[in-house]
């Protein structure tokens, strides 16, 4: 695993290298000192739904790219995983893609048999999350509201502000509610948010 | 015909011999289990697939009727075939309430019994299995017919069992869930192709379900409309008009109607409601996906303190995707020709830049 992460870094321009399981374990990462692998699990936790988000009809994803004033972040699914590159606008496109199809082809067999080194936070509640029974009876109040499409919005909502519905921060819900409120009739809202109040959720 | 277990509990180790030889001798499908107390009886029972026992009611350690309650309160349901030397009227209704099948009394010919049990084991390979047919359908006969037994089906990995007398269902039982789940697992499971295993079996079992079967297949079919509704469910977008930025939008269609690059284009705002969108795309429900992919990409700039990205490219395989954001437009666009890019970008920048230029002189 320390071979192939070495092999990205050794591409010109890349600064930072981090490599996932699918259930969002950190299994390597050679990042520059500031970025500790809490701050990458933290990331990770961010990347971990994209698979089960992204519709299969867009195509399988070969790799996403996000521009910054100075820099590139790459996002590298492969099977069982994926990774996270930070580089400098200079990097030569063709040395990237002819490594990291290498890195695509042997990956997945060091990924199996591979240890974490860090707990996966992916699919899981970060701290301070809202707790999953609590979201639950969001689900089913929002069902009575919103009808069958309900989980649907309420998802849709959550993706708008950058959550799944399992790792919503607390701090982050009373936003995500607003939006899901919005949607629903407004002579039925104060009803709903008496209901959402009744909840003891700690933010109405 | 499957293989089957059977668990032999008596300590007559010459009787269990015999048994076991006979059984194995009537036919190959038999996997016999032998054990020589109650106590062990049941912890084999809770772990492994019987699928039928031989019980001597006079065993150590604890009795064959201890080993029946046992059973029954652990919730392990399968026939039971009866050995026993004392006076007990086999004609007794309330036997059927534990399983039992048949009952011979001590003394016996052992081989009397292995034909008996061969029996009922094939018997039950006849009945049990029904496959090609709507648990729908079987519950009303079930119903029709006032049947008592107890329907098997798999749920998740799990044996999922419902409980019928006299064609009412009285308890459905699903390892790790409460009697609540377990109606609701199985209502989800009632128009699925599954294969459904029946014994008409009396067990002991208390009323636990206030629900008819038709009720149950009633609510059943309204869980699956609304799951079905739910799946297919796709918010309506319609493009939005008379929002404040409108001004804009027709120099930004306008340019990239111009660019030869755009294949498709769909302009949104930040709840993701289309505002514009090329020919054909303006219902196109991308914008979940797209939004979120942005959000983290704003997300991934604050922790790593590299500030805001200014644009995303998605390479999927046959598609090239390009999303940018510009004042609270989310711009996503399918590029023909992704070679281009740069030069795409570039004449892209150059119009948007001129339009900042003009709303800051505003």
């Amino acid at each position: 695993m320390n071979q192939v992460v070495s092999n990205i870094k050794n591409i010109p321009g890349v600064t930072g290298v981090a490599i996932f399981k699918d259930n969002g374990a950190l299994v390597a990462f050679d990042f520059p000192k500031a970025y500790d692998k809490n701050l990458l699990n933290l990331i990770g936790l961010k990347f971990q739904p994209i698979k089960e988000i992204l519709p299969q009809e867009e195509g399988e994803i070969v790799y996403l790219c996000w521009e910054y004033e100075n820099l590139l972040a790459f996002y590298y699914p492969v099977e069982g995983g994926w990774i996270n590159i930070i580089s400098s606008e200079a990097i030569p496109m063709p040395v990237f893609s002819l490594t990291m199809t290498a890195v695509a082809k042997k990956l997945p067999e060091l990924l199996a048999t591979s240890q974490h080194i860090q707990e996966p936070a992916g699919g899981k509640a970060e701290e301070g999350a809202v707790p999953q029974e609590k979201v639950e009876e969001l689900e089913k109040l929002f069902a009575l509201y919103l009808g069958p499409a309900s989980p649907v919005i309420f998802k849709r909502v959550a993706h708008q502000f950058g959550f799944t519905l399992s790792n919503i921060p607390t701090g982050s819900l009373k936003a995500i509610l607003d939006g899901v409120t919005a949607k629903v009739p407004e002579n039925k809202r104060p009803e709903l948010l008496e209901k959402i109040g009744s909840l003891g959720l700690g933010i109405i | 015909m499957n293989k089957q277990t059977i668990l032999i509990v008596d300590d007559d180790k010459e009787l269990v011999r015999r048994l076991r030889e006979n059984m194995q001798e009537i036919s190959d499908n038999y996997i016999i289990k032998t054990v020589e107390d109650g106590k062990k009886a049941l912890e084999i029972l809770e772990q492994e697939n019987i699928d039928m026992v031989i019980l001597d009611l006079e065993i150590p350690v604890m009795n064959g009727l201890q080993v029946l309650s046992g059973l029954l309160h652990k919730g392990i349901w399968l026939p039971v075939f009866i050995i026993t030397g004392s006076n007990i009227n086999e004609k007794d209704e309330k036997l059927k309430d534990f399983g039992i099948v048949d009952l011979i009394k001590r003394p016996f010919i052992p081989e009397d019994v292995v034909i008996k049990i061969d029996g009922i084991m094939k018997n039950r390979e006849k009945k049990d299995l029904i496959k090609n047919f709507s648990l729908t359908a079987i519950l009303q006969l079930i119903e029709m017919e006032k049947r008592t037994g107890i329907l098997t089906i798999k749920i998740d990995r799990e044996n999922g069992r419902m409980f019928f007398k006299d064609g009412k269902i009285m308890d459905v039982v699903v390892k790790g869930l409460s009697t609540a789940e377990a109606l609701e697992a199985f209502m989800n499971s009632l128009h699925d192709d599954r294969e459904i295993s029946i014994e008409y079996i009396d067990h002991k079992k208390d009323k636990r379900i206030n629900m008819t079967l038709m009720e149950m297949v009633i609510e059943a079919s309204r869980l699956k409309d609304e799951r079905k509704a739910a799946s297919e469910y796709v918010e309506p977008r319609t493009i939005k008009k008379g929002t404040s930025k409108d001004e804009y939008l027709p120099q930004i269609t306008d340019l990239l109607n111009s660019l030869k690059e755009v294949q498709n284009y769909v302009i949104a705002d930040p709840e993701g409601d289309i505002l514009a969108a090329s020919p054909g795309n303006e219902n196109v429900d991308v914008m979940n996906s797209c939004i979120y992919l942005w959000v983290i990409g704003e997300k991934m700039g604050q922790e790593l303190d590299i500030g805001n990205p200014r644009d995303l490219t998605c390479y999927h395989k046959g598609k090239k995707r390009f999303i940018q954001k510009y004042l609270d437009y989310l711009i996503i666009l399918d590029l023909i020709e992704m070679s281009k890019l740069a030069i795409f970008k570039e004449k892209l920048n150059e119009l948007l830049g001129k339009m900042s230029l003009k709303e800051r002189r505003r």
